[in-house]
């Protein structure tokens, strides 16, 4: 079982239990909101991070929920999320000047750009968001790179402005073809060779760029969704099967190499 | 002396508020939040005699005002826990406990013989309550001649102190509380999780992989209390109570306190609120400013006082 402990980030105290002020709550897609927290003092945040958000200060819901940090900009940090459950609905009834308890940075932040090789961005649903901060990077240090972008149809395609404003091309694909190519977005891969993979999405998705990795002998990277308690690595409650046993979501991930999770 | 420092089992704790088992894992992750040296104690992750996997996910469930888990006391190992994680936490200012779990008695034994000579481990939590095994743990707990036998074997050879974390899905908890002071058990730890059941209405199935699970949070809060308190009314003298079930704020201790607890755990509060813990301690400092109290034991049980009997 790997624990991975590192003595040397032990004394380094760099999780915060933030209380951060809602600067904007709006919706931006069919079932999908824009949050933008103020963040008052600097937090070393790398792709691939997330944070924990407490949609209100009852004890229901209980548990603070997993989102990734999708940009940060001066004082702002950027959340997208879709209303999927009782958490997710309470968040979106939140208004301008309303507090929420948060904690960050949370996970490895493993997303590594290749600097030889494409590096492949693909992103399905609310994915997306999980894989910008990583475009960012990618175009900051000007690599060789790629980005797509499946939907189930144009309304729930965001976003899109976001790319538009760093002048980061993306290609989009949709189930039913009302916008982009009509497709999978995992079709991007098939006369791909020698690349690297990043990808966020639903777990069908992530299963699919495993296969195709796999037989492709692409390195990948996935980023897992898997619902979470407290996402600082201390109930046990988000692990995923690896050859190593069962590995948490929230500290040992949740990037990890395409081979080394099983779904 | 300081308001909350209190000698328990011949040990010194700074303070009354521990972070419970399977809540805060060894401690190397509530250290990056915050100084966790400021607990009066941590109590590790249950740990046994061989690695374990745990159980299928999903392992948790969100219920109202609470949570089920069945980890099914996933762990390392002894082994691996003295090798790997005991050196970074044995620095830390302040006591560990640990949540010790066996299939066996044997197993118990053997783990309790190995944390022996660990310096930084002054105290043993028996867990013989873990809903979430199959075997063993749940038959310690709910069986009083199996409960004795186990704790009279490990007193007749352990140094340190032995505190028994009780079942609450029993028809009478003090009844195993005389079990424990009978067999000479240092204190009691009341309550584990309560076994619960979710359903996932949409998949028309159990939402927990392993059915069942326990249930923690502020739901329980006042089943803690009250079990507390009937162990504390019959046998308040003779044992110290650990009271742990429910508290995410000074006010819930405080409850778990009057009732009798001699110290309290924070569990599940640790994952929506991390920083509870410290507000508990800061909140019970502040109580007994406000009613001019100049020790926290003058609380312990103090809400029996007007019980004529
Ligand atoms: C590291 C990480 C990053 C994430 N990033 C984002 C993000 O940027 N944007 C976003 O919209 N969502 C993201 N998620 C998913 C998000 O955490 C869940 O959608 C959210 O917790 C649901 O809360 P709720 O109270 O609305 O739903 P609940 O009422 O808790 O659940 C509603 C339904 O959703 C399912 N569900 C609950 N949690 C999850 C989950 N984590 N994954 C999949 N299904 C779940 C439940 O089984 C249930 O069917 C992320 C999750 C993780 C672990
Ligand atoms: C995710 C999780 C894991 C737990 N693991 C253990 C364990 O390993 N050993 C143990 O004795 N108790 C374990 N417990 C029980 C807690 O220590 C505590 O008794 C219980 O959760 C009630 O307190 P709370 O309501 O404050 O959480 C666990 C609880 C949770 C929520
Ligand atoms: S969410 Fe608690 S260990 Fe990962």
């Amino acid at each position: 079982m790997n624990f991975s402990l590192n003595v040397f980030n032990y004394y380094n105290i760099f999780m915060k239990d933030l209380r951060l002020k809602v600067l904007r709550n709006e919706r931006v897609g069919k079932h999908t909101y824009l949050m933008i927290l103020e963040l008052k003092e600097h937090i070393d945040i790398k792709p691939g991070h997330f944070v924990m958000i407490k949609p209100n200060d009852t004890f229901d819901p209980l548990n603070r929920r997993a989102f990734a940090i999708a940009d940060v900009e001066y004082d702002s940090l950027y959340i997208y999320y879709d209303i999927v459950g009782k958490g997710t609905s309470i968040m979106s009834s939140l208004k301008e000047g309303d507090s929420v308890d948060t904690l960050m940075p949370l996970g490895n932040g493993l997303f590594e750009p290749s600097v030889d090789k494409l590096n492949i961005v693909l992103a399905g649903g609310i994915g997306i968001s999980g894989v910008s901060l990583f475009c960012k990077l990618l175009k900051a240090k000007n690599l060789n790179f790629k980005v797509y972008y499946g939907a189930r149809s144009k309304e729930h395609i965001v976003m899109l402005d976001w790319f538009e404003k760093y002048g980061i091309p993306i290609e989009i694909y949709t189930d039913d073809g009302s916008f982009g190519k009509k497709g999978f977005v995992t079709d991007a891969l098939e006369n791909l060779e020698n690349a690297n993979i990043y990808a966020c999405g639903p777990t069908p998705m992530l299963k699919s760029v495993q296969a195709i990795s796999k037989q492709k002998g692409f390195d990948s990277y996935i980023s897992l969704e898997n619902p979470m308690a407290c996402g600082y690595g201390v109930c046990l409650g988000c692990v995923v099967k690896s050859k190593n046993g069962y590995i948490r979501t929230c500290v040992e991930g949740p990037v990890f190499k395409s081979d080394e999770v099983m779904l | 002396m300081d308001k909350l420092e209190i000698e328990l089992f011949g040990i010194k704790f700074k303070n009354p508020v521990w972070v419970a088992s399977g809540t805060f894992g060894y401690g190397v992750e509530g250290a990056k939040i915050y100084d966790i040296s400021k607990l009066g104690a941590v109590v590790t992750k249950g740990l046994s005699l061989r690695p374990r996997e745990g159980n299928p996910m999903p392992r948790i469930a969100e219920t109202p005002c609470g949570m089920l888990n069945s980890i099914g006391l996933q762990n390392p190992g002894v082994e691996a826990f003295i090798k790997k994680i005991y050196p970074i936490i044995k620095d830390i200012d302040t006591h560990f406990i640990a949540n010790v779990f066996g299939e066996t008695e044997e197993e118990y034994m053997e783990v309790i013989r190995i944390l022996e000579d660990v310096p930084k481990i002054v105290a043993y939590e028996l867990n013989v309550s873990c809903p979430n095994v199959k075997k063993g743990g749940v038959v310690f707990g709910q069986d009083p001649v199996v409960l004795r036998s186990l704790i009279e074997k490990i007193k007749a050879f352990a140094k340190k102190p032995l505190l028994v974390k009780l079942s609450p899905n029993v028809t009478d908890i003090t009844e195993f509380a005389k079990i424990c002071i009978e067999a000479k058990a240092d204190g009691i730890v009341l309550i584990n999780t309560l076994v619960g059941m979710k359903i996932d209405i949409y998949n028309e199935r159990p939402f927990l992989a392993t059915k069942t699970g326990g249930l923690s949070g502020p739901a329980i809060l006042p089943i803690a209390v009250r079990m507390i308190w009937q162990t504390y009314e019959k046998y308040g003298k003779a044992i110290p109570i650990i009271g742990v079930g429910g508290i995410t704020t000074h006010i819930d201790a405080l409850e778990h306190i009057l009732a009798g607890a001699s110290a309290v755990q924070v569990g599940t509060a640790n994952f929506y609120k991390p920083l509870s813990p410290l507000d508990v301690i800061e909140g019970i400092k502040n109580h007994l400013d406000t009613k001019n109290l100049k020790h926290f034991k003058e609380l312990i049980g103090r809400a029996h006082r007007l019980d004529i009997k």
